[in-house]
């Protein structure tokens, strides 16, 4: 053998073969149209084949974890909001619930319908957001501008109930900040009336149209027992037949009540997932009319002193986010501040599968299976 | 005027999760370290930290628990020790477990999971990135939230950050730990 | 002096280079003048079907977004990146608008405004358009970016793959005019124009077209989303208005090939020729818009994949079932030929659709082998078995 160095694709006498080919590293990310925040993937290719994906997180760490072991918990609210930021209310409602879960304290139940109604309407938001990103990683202008339209009535009717768009900080320990305003549940219903009607368009655009068939489906196959050795969970596990969700798996507020349905999909792929978000749309859409139909009288907060110190000890309290199972593990030591708050954020734990489903497949379905995902990168990093 | 918080009493933990417990208990012996109900519907362990991969295994794969979708693996600086603190659900059996390992407070060693629970992969990286727990037999143990050559361990409760005036008027510059628990 | 300038303009070259200039000079102003109205007229278009209303700040109903982008272009800074090859980088830009300018010599604008009516008319424009891939190819390779190179090579196998299907489909158009000089074709369709006659002709070509001109949804390498704007990615400035200009000249091209071929060219009662011509160019161009504001992207081998088998093969039966039956029937084969394509057009989309369906059902045979699994107490709602009520419509 010569100390001549050896070309990818020579052979031991020395000769090259004719077409030789060679793997290459592409960085997708940080700064992406399409990574859905500040997401970095080192793909490697060969040629449109993706061989290998490694992602680099922690471009949006924002160190809130620490952050909330040196507030109290009042103030910790506004912090979690910026979780999952497009859907503000599961996050605080996550917090909060761990809170009264180690306190043991009972929330008024006008209270716990309200907070069905703004989780279930934060909901709506987060996943029009994921349909149309999706779809305009796909080359689709035009879905994204109607999910958005929609989005922004949501956005106003919280607007009017508690004075902001996007970090709400409406959720107390014991229950919510404000009563409903005059004429909001009204609003609310008219708007409930037209977006069923928006969801009909929507899926008449989506559904039949050959092209979205032939990217999304049969892409990105979750099969159920690598979903949940995974640990994935919320519509990317439901989309592959599995009936876990935290509303019917651990009930917590009043869904059960309410009568709420999980929404399944069986085939696993891109578009199943599709098919499971705007099937929770709609629920969604029930839940909060059956909700506000029933809404009972009565104070809206548990009164408590102002310096909460709830009692030492440790609890673990999870709800169904838009995107999963989003649990906070709360430790407390008897003081005003945690002393240990984790987040078990659902997007975190979603995205460690797509290195997984992207081998083997195109460098264009790298993208259509993260849109399908449906990771927020606020949340990955916390 | 009487507060109007309500505490309800501890619930009662239901059969199925009394039941789960007795088997965990048979099994596991004088090696289980404690065993509670947390508000009644999680049942907690703690084991040693040698016994926790024979404990996790036989948690995913004991026909009447199937515990097999691990939710969170938690690192907490207990400042006397550490805490691993493992949540898990059977998704058949409809059952909520929290398993909990202590480990040493200046150079945590504990098993790797990853094995058992594929997921653990990522939760095992972010508690080595924030608290420095090492954990034996993980596939890739590097930093994953934070910048990679960042020396320091954030969620340590010595580990200071920089740039605040800390009581007593000390000025810290450069965030670090405070004390020789690095 | 007068008698000098007489002699020298009853020159045939002396007048053959002035009517060049003359054909140039309107070209020229025909495609600027016609890029200019596309800029505004895309984002207008792309505006009102996403409900929102595009420009409307510069000028009445965002008019004067048009010379504004033109300006900005024109005033930017010139980045040539570090390590690209300076030649070519310069080159590229400029062999890709040339092709498409020097096509505009043979379309005919009306009866007698035609720059030269070629008696190869038809190949001369679909010939060009292979320059233009060389220029894509070259744009990629210099600009010394990984990026760029993807998107140079898919464009370049795209565009490849097209001519071909692009060219089978006028061919029938062809054998129906017996001449290529794009005059005596517009002629030809004095009767009946072809689009009536041949209309999966008309199908196959417009399809191609897309795929020629690089736009959704074929507008694989330039996607946004993936490889930010694939083999103009380092361009930026003028030398990206060149590529600009080149594409929606390419625009204007087909569109202005299609009017000719199937629309009856600047035939028309009433108005002058060059009015209609204008404006059923103006017809196709918003055609073009509006698939781009409506329809997603293909993935790359899909695309190819839809190229080489369904493409060829459609307009290679095309032309065996127009040639047979203008045997067959040797003088009134018009109608026969018209019923024929009109079936094909629609087999030809029915067959496509349930192709798709047929992906649908694969996975669902797929899914069933998995039985759902989790709480089993709490029924969960089925909402789709993999693939029932998929390709349904709502009523």
């Amino acid at each position: 053998m010569s100390e001549a160095e050896i070309l990818p694709g020579q052979t031991e006498d020395g000769s090259l073969p004719s077409v030789f080919t060679e793997e290459f590293s592409l960085n997708l990310g940080p700064q992406h149209p399409s990574t859905h925040g500040v997401l970095r993937l080192l793909v490697r290719l060969s040629g449109e084949i993706v061989v290998d994906c490694k992602p680099y997180l922690g471009y949006l760490h924002r160190g809130v974890e620490k952050i909330l072991e040196n507030r109290t918990y009042m103030q910790g609210i506004r912090y979690v909001d910026q979780f999952d930021y497009v859907s503000g209310m599961l996050n605080e409602h996550s917090y909060v619930g761990a809170v009264e879960r180690l306190m043991q304290l009972e929330v008024p139940r006008r209270a716990e319908y309200l907070r069905v109604v703004v989780d279930e309407l934060s909901r709506i938001c987060s996943h029009l957001v994921a349909i149309g990103t999706a779809l305009l990683d796909l080359g689709a202008w035009t879905p994204i501008t109607y999910c958005f339209r929609d989005r922004e009535e949501i956005l106003d009717l919280f607007e009017e109930l508690c004075g902001s768009r996007l970090n709400f900080n409406y959720h107390r320990v014991g229950g919510v900040l404000f009563d409903l305003p005059e004429g909001w549940v009204a609003k609310c219903l008219s708007f409930l009336a037209r977006f069923e009607r928006s969801l009909d368009e929507l899926e008449e655009f989506v559904n039949g149209n050959e092209l979205f068939i032939a990217r999304l489906v049969g892409v990105g196959v979750i099969t159920p027992e690598m979903g949940i050795a995974y640990g994935i969970s919320g519509p990317s596990i439901r989309g592959s037949g599995v009936n876990f969700d935290i509303r019917t798996y651990r009930p917590y507020s009043v869904y059960t009540e309410l009568g709420f349905e999980p929404q399944l999909a069986t085939a696993g792929d891109c578009f199943a997932r599709y098919l499971v978000r705007m099937a929770e749309m709609r629920e969604s859409v029930r839940m909060v009319r059956r909700a506000l139909e029933g809404l009972p009288e009565g104070p809206v907060r548990a009164r408590m002193p102002h310096y909460l110190l709830p009692p030492k000890g440790e609890t673990y309290f999870s709800i169904e986010s838009s995107k999963g199972e989003l649990g906070v593990y709360l430790i407390s030591d008897g003081t005003a501040n945690p002393y240990r708050v984790k987040v078990r954020p659902p997007s975190f734990v979603n995205l460690q599968i797509l290195p997984e489903l992207v081998k083997g497949q195109k460098v264009a379905d790298i993208v259509a299976i993260l849109g399908s995902i449906d990771v927020v990168m606020g949340e990955v990093d916390r | 005027m009487r507060p109007l918080i309500s505490v309800a009493r501890r619930p009662t933990p239901d059969s199925r999760l009394v039941a789960a417990a007795e088997i965990v208990r048979g099994h596991l012996g004088p090696r289980l370290l404690s065993i509670s109900y947390q508000a009644g519907d999680i049942l907690c362990l703690e084991v040693d930290r040698s016994d926790l991969l024979a404990t996790a295994t036989f948690l995913r794969d004991a026909p009447e628990l199937r515990f097999d979708f691990l939710s969170c693996v938690s690192g907490v600086d207990m400042v006397s020790h550490m805490l691993v603190v493992y949540h898990l659900h059977s998704l058949s059996n409809r059952l909520t477990a929290q398993l909990k390992v202590k480990a040493d407070a200046r150079e945590p060693v504990v098993d790797s999971v990853s094995a058992i629970w594929p997921t653990a992969n990522w939760h095992e990286r972010e508690a080595f990135d924030m608290l420095g727990i090492q954990f034996n037999g993980h596939p890739n143990l590097e930093r994953l939230l934070l910048v990679e050559g960042f020396v320091g361990y954030p969620l340590r409760r010595n580990y200071q950050l920089p740039r605040r005036r800390w009581p007593h008027g000390r000025m810290v510059e450069e965030g670090g730990p405070v004390d020789e628990r690095s | 002096m007068t008698e000098f300038v007489q002699q020298v303009l009853s020159d045939p070259t002396v007048q053959r280079v002035l009517w060049l200039i003359v054909t140039l000079l309107w070209s020229l102003l025909f495609l600027l003048t016609s890029v200019l109205i596309l800029i505004w007229g895309e984002r207008k278009v792309l505006g009102f079907v996403q409900d929102r209303y595009g420009p409307h700040h510069t000028g009445k109903w965002g008019l004067l977004q048009s010379p504004v982008d033109a300006l900005k272009m024109m005033t930017k800074e010139d980045v040539v990146p570090l390590l690209a090859d300076r030649v070519v980088f310069w080159l590229a830009p400029i062999a890709f608008f040339a092709p498409v300018l020097a096509a505009f010599v043979v379309l005919p604008f009306s009866d007698v405004l035609v720059g030269a009516d070629l008696n190869i008319g038809l190949i001369y424009p679909l010939a060009l358009g292979s320059i233009g891939v060389v220029a894509i190819i070259a744009a990629g390779w210099c600009s010394n970016s990984k990026y760029s190179l993807l998107g140079a090579f898919r464009s370049a196998a795209q565009m490849i793959s097209y001519e071909i299907p692009m060219v089978l489909s006028l061919v029938p158009v062809l054998l129906l005019s017996n001449s290529l000089s794009l005059q005596s074709i517009i002629r030809q369709q004095e009767g009946i124009w072809f689009i009536l006659v041949l209309p999966f002709a008309f199908l196959t070509f417009f399809i191609c077209g897309l795929a020629e001109t690089n736009r959704a949804p074929f507008d694989f390498p330039e996607t946004e989303s993936e490889l930010v704007a694939g083999f103009m990615t380092e361009y930026s400035g003028m030398r990206w208005a060149m590529f600009y200009l080149g594409e929606y000249g390419n625009m204007i091209v087909v569109s202005a090939l299609a009017a000719t071929l199937f629309l009856g060219g600047w035939q028309g009662p009433l108005l002058p020729g060059i009015v209609w011509f204008i404006g059923k160019v103006y017809v196709f161009l918003f055609i073009f818009l509006w698939v781009r504001a409506t329809l997603p992207r293909v993935r790359v081998d899909q695309l190819m994949d839809f190229a080489w088998k369904w493409l060829i093969p459609a307009t290679l039966l095309n032309i065996a079932v127009v040639a047979t039956l203008a045997l067959v029937f040797p003088s009134g084969y018009l109608i026969p030929i018209g019923i024929a394509n009109w079936l094909l057009s629609g087999g030809f989309v029915w067959s496509l659709t349930r192709y798709m369906q047929g992906r649908v059902e694969k996975s669902k045979r797929l899914a069933a082998a998995w039985a759902p699994m989790g709480t089993a107490e709490v029924p969960g709602k089925i909402v789709v078995a993999a693939g029932e009520g998929v390709l349904a419509r709502r009523s």
